[in-house]
């Protein structure tokens, strides 16, 4: 595919998406039940006027960063752990299998109970769609880490925490650093659900206040935002995860 | 003039459980002595127990009965004595050529400077001082094979263990790999256990060649390399030595198959 048509497509779908929606709306012919891409742009530019908007996703991304920096902090010595210990591994790989399917927003009751109305609930909400992959990916990553490398470190006699230091980690770096991405996905979908309840700003406060108010324009301007917020998050952690790749050799 | 030990190992044997639940004579009553300077090459076709024998030498693997010496030191684990190198070279892809050489420094808790300055004499007596700060992977595989070899050396190891080296070298290069392998040997005069089948690379680099055959691994025959180096890989006497060590590696492998299908 030439440059040209990489860049082309996209927009031209994109172009073709707002289109149809255009249309939709207008033969619906009502704003509330169905806002027109024109009327979502002119809220934007009304929340946008005030700052409000700009605060909103301000608030948002702090919840995300604080949960999902959690998530790693606690899964990648977790995930460590878990790869480097036979023991540690079938000791508690069975609870994270049982813990990982469980949707994030089931915490939601409890996690209220446990941390008050307010940011806590909705950080942990990331926190825990964040850990799981985090822990997975980590435990996996030192797991395939080349036979090799490891004889090397025999051969010249490296202790156990020098091997984990000075090879394990290292070389496990590619692999974790896919599991932060795949974590920025999934988490960054629950910032939206953890900001439902008991908080005054953010993105998802901004849908429900939307909704209260009977503003449909401004939910789908939230709606928009957040998924122009996560891709380019995800682009952002794809960049890093290349340079990650480069810098190791091509996974040599 | 050293005072190293060279390697002695002390009818040594090996059996694999396989899966039949059969012991597998991998290796059987072994017993050799490699002297300090002394470069002895391992020949012999696949499962006669060469590569078991160097895994045992290096630490990796425990023998079943008998045991392997360096000095008065028993060889138990790695890194207590002999350096491997491995055949497919076991690069770290995130270090630098230069931060490879010097991770069995850092191991041994040289300080930096000391570290990097052995780093790039080694390189440089291995013709890749001015790779110091490339990446593995920008190498090809006779380099990175200089590499790890550098990084072996860098230790200055009792005994260096090679298993196949070169095998994952094309043939031209491999050529070049063994000429330097052995300036270097030359210079340093080290004791080396050199794992190999194929039997050119052998007579060109030994003082001594042992010849194992299969079922069980054994030793059939030790050859002491005697002609001046470096060889001449078209010479009459190399040939002589080729067809007689030929000749040995067949004779015992039809001896064995015979055996084999009674």
């Amino acid at each position: 595919m030439t440059r040209t048509a990489r860049i082309l497509l996209p927009l031209a779908a994109t172009a073709l998406l707002v289109t149809a929606w255009h249309v939709a709306a207008t033969r619906v012919g009502s704003t509330l039940l169905f806002p027109p891409p024109g009327s979502v742009v002119l809220g934007a530019v009304e929340t946008a006027a005030g700052g409000r908007l700009f605060g909103h996703i301000v608030a948002s991304l702090q919840r995300f960063a604080i949960g999902y920096l959690g998530g790693i902090a606690i899964g990648v010595p977790l995930g460590l752990l878990l790869g480097l210990s036979v023991h540690a591994r079938s000791a508690f790989d069975p609870i994270i299998q049982v813990l990982r399917p469980i949707s994030p927003i089931a915490w939601f009751p409890l996690f209220t109970l446990w941390f008050g109305i307010g940011e806590l609930p909705a950080i942990a909400i990331v926190f825990t769609a964040a850990v799981y992959p985090v822990i997975l990916t980590t435990t996996s990553a030192v797991r395939e880490v080349d036979p090799l490398y490891l004889k090397v470190a025999r051969t010249f006699g490296d202790s156990r925490a020098g091997t984990v230091a000075r090879i394990i980690l290292p070389a496990s770096l590619p692999g974790i650093a896919v599991g932060l991405r795949i974590a920025v996905g999934t988490s960054w979908v629950f910032i939206v659900a953890g900001e439902m309840l008991g908080v005054t700003n953010g993105l998802g406060y901004l849908i429900i206040d939307a909704r209260n108010s009977l503003r449909t324009d401004l939910v789908l301007v939230a709606i928009v935002i957040i998924g122009a917020l996560g891709l380019g998050i995800d682009r952002a952690l794809r960049l890093a995860e290349a340079r990650v790749r480069r810098h190791w050799g091509g996974a040599a | 003039m050293s005072a190293r030990p060279g390697i002695r190992f002390d009818s040594v044997t090996k059996l694999f459980g396989t899966s039949s639940g059969q012991a597998h004579r991998a290796v059987h009553d072994v017993t050799l002595s490699v002297a300090d300077g002394e470069f002895v090459c391992l020949v012999g076709p696949s499962g006669c127990g060469k590569s078991t024998l160097l895994a045992i030498a290096g630490g990796f693997e425990q023998p079943t009965s008998g045991r392997v010496l360096i000095g008065e030191t028993e060889i138990t684990d790695p890194g207590t004595g002999a350096v491997t190198v491995f055949q497919d070279y076991g690069l770290f892809p995130w270090r630098t050529v230069r931060d490879n050489v010097e991770y069995g420094l850092q191991v041994r808790g040289v300080p930096p400077a000391e570290r990097r300055a052995r780093a790039l004499a080694e390189l440089d007596a291995v013709g890749l001082g001015a790779f110091a700060e490339w990446h593995p992977h920008e190498l090809s595989g006779g380099m990175r094979q200089r590499v790890s070899i550098a990084r072996a050396l860098a230790v200055d190891p009792a005994v260096l263990l090679m298993d196949e080296p070169f095998g994952a070298v094309d043939a031209i290069n491999r050529a070049r790999m063994q000429e330097e392998l052995e300036r270097l040997w030359c210079e340093h005069e080290r004791t080396v256990l050199f794992v190999t089948h194929d039997v050119d690379e052998a007579i060109y680099l030994a003082d001594r060649i042992v010849l194992m055959t299969p079922g069980p691994g054994r030793i059939a025959e030790q050859i002491d390399v005697t002609f001046s180096r470096p060889r001449v890989r078209g010479s009459g006497e190399f040939f002589a030595l080729r067809s007689r060590i030929l000749e040995t590696l067949h004779l015992a492998g039809t001896e064995s198959r015979t055996e084999f299908e009674i």
